[in-house]
């Protein structure tokens, strides 16, 4: 089974003003795609719609063509997200935490904990596995957090911001574990500042400013954060 | 397994493994049954050590329980629920197979099933420093007020079930903690106006005082709203959770 999730005239309008305006944008199974932008462009809040932490003001979000209110449970089972902070409560262990993401993602409990040995393994975190949580770092929590939302093989993955705070051997890891996901045709979403870092591993780059998409920069193109802030001030004095 | 059971079992991994609980278990079983003890020397005649029979030293117990029960067992209704907003973990909590609300419902469950066994823990405890202290046989009606203070104290516990709401509505402890402390001194003013026993958070303590005399229709009725309220925002929080943005 594969995801596509869709967006279509999405609009979410906070108080403030701030929020995304008419967004149209496509998850399609095999491809990383990375979502960039300034801080305060509507990124998080995006995904959030994505993950049903907000609901829209109008406009449609679909997964695999099924409207948000009316997807299974079985459905979100395959779905992997880190959102801001990682589902890692300070008291348990790493593999504790791992088990109970896991087991809340729909996991049976032998599952769980094949899942959860596994991941540790795959994102070297064995020297840290029967340690609480909060006794980790910053870099290391984080690689907690994105394991916890990779560890169960979903084709749904939702990471924003997922490099913050890792050191050089995580994002390699998470490179690499991002790479495999969507070889195994997962739809990958992750934000970045990094656009070096998404250049190397996104399929599709897309440019949001002021809660509109305004573009899309090419991986690998040259001067690749040259083309991005060409985009954002264009856009800006336009609006 | 289906979602609640699985839900369940999550909930009671974090609260076993985590220390506030432990505190509090600690803190509700020890203070009455260990700590009047050490100001037994005065012999106020506030205090349970004072009573000179077992009905006595259960109801003033449960007297005791009736107001610091409060903030016992309210310090944990409001960490089980306002900490995945102060931790940050809430954004895990969606796009799951387990649904919010029945994350929800089982955070209350599990606080009332630590309730009745904390309770029943500072019963035997009761028991035991009542023993020592010896005041006198352990007939019927000692068995009676026994079973109000139980019910005392889980009516205690579970009138502290409507600051999960306030938790999730301010995402944070330091509000509900507050309102805690405005419940505690509203229900004094109210006892000090003669309303004690129709004021929902005095109630239990109003009856133990009373020492299960008084009218039983009457008394049932003041409990019972005590009942309906937990319920009532029971559900309200569990509604709160299904219906959660952030």
């Amino acid at each position: 089974m594969q995801a596509s999730l869709a967006l279509k005239a999405v609009t979410k309008i906070f108080p403030s003003g701030d929020g995304v305006r008419e967004v149209d944008l496509a998850l399609t199974p095999g491809e990383i795609h990375a979502l960039v932008g300034l801080n305060g462009a509507g990124k998080s809040t995006l995904m959030r719609l994505m993950l049903g932490m907000k609901s829209p003001d109008s406009g449609l979000i679909t997964l695999n063509g099924v409207a948000f209110d009316k997807i299974s449970p079985d459905r979100w089972a395959r779905v992997g997200h880190l959102i801001e902070y990682p589902l890692a409560y300070a008291e348990l262990t790493v593999r504790q935490n791992l088990i109970l993401s896991a087991r809340l993602r729909g996991s049976a409990p032998d599952r769980a904990k094949s899942a959860s040995a596994t991941i540790i393994e795959k994102l070297n975190l064995g020297k840290f596995a029967e340690r609480r949580t909060g006794e980790l770092s910053l870099g290391n929590r984080q690689r907690v957090g994105l394991a916890s939302a990779l560890q169960h093989e979903p084709d749904l993955i939702i990471l924003d911001e997922p490099t913050n705070a890792l050191d050089p051997a995580g994002v390699i890891l998470l490179r690499t574990v991002l790479l495999e996901r969507a070889a195994n045709g997962a739809s990958v979403l992750v934000s970045s500042h990094h656009l070096d870092e998404v250049s190397r591993i996104a399929d599709r780059i897309t440019v949001i400013n002021g809660g509109r998409i305004i573009g899309a920069l090419q991986p690998g193109q040259p001067e690749i954060e040259r083309a991005f802030f060409s985009l954002v001030q264009t856009d800006s004095e336009a609006a | 397994m289906n979602a609640f059971s699985t839900a369940l079992s999550m909930e009671w991994m974090k609260f076993s493994n985590a220390l506030l609980p432990r505190l509090a278990t600690l803190g509700i079983v020890l203070v009455p049954s260990l700590v009047s003890p050490l100001m037994a020397s005065s012999r106020d005649t506030g205090s349970a050590l004072s009573a000179t029979n077992w009905i006595d030293y259960f109801d003033l117990s449960a007297g005791t329980v009736a107001t610091g029960g409060l903030f016992g067992f309210g310090l944990v209704i409001v960490w089980l629920f306002g900490r995945e907003f102060a931790d940050g973990t809430i954004t895990g909590l969606f796009g799951l197979p387990v649904p919010r609300d029945k994350l929800a419902l089982a955070k209350i469950v599990l606080f009332v099933l630590w309730a009745g066994v904390t309770t029943l823990m500072l019963a035997i405890a009761l028991i035991c420093v009542g023993a020592f202290l010896g005041p006198g046989p352990f007939g019927g009606e000692a068995w009676s007020a026994l079973g109000r203070f139980v019910a005392v104290s889980m009516l205690t516990a579970s009138l502290t079930i409507p600051f999960a709401l306030v938790a999730t509505l301010s995402r944070d402890y330091l509000a509900p903690i507050g309102a805690i402390l405005g419940v505690v001194i509203m229900s004094s003013v109210l006892a000090d106006a003669g309303l004690g026993g129709w004021s929902p958070y005095a109630a239990p303590g109003y009856w133990a005082q009373s020492g299960g005399g008084g009218d039983p229709v009457t008394i049932t009725i003041q409990l019972f709203i005590g009942v309906i309220l937990s319920v009532f925002f029971a559900g309200l929080s569990v509604r709160a959770w299904k219906r959660l943005e952030i």
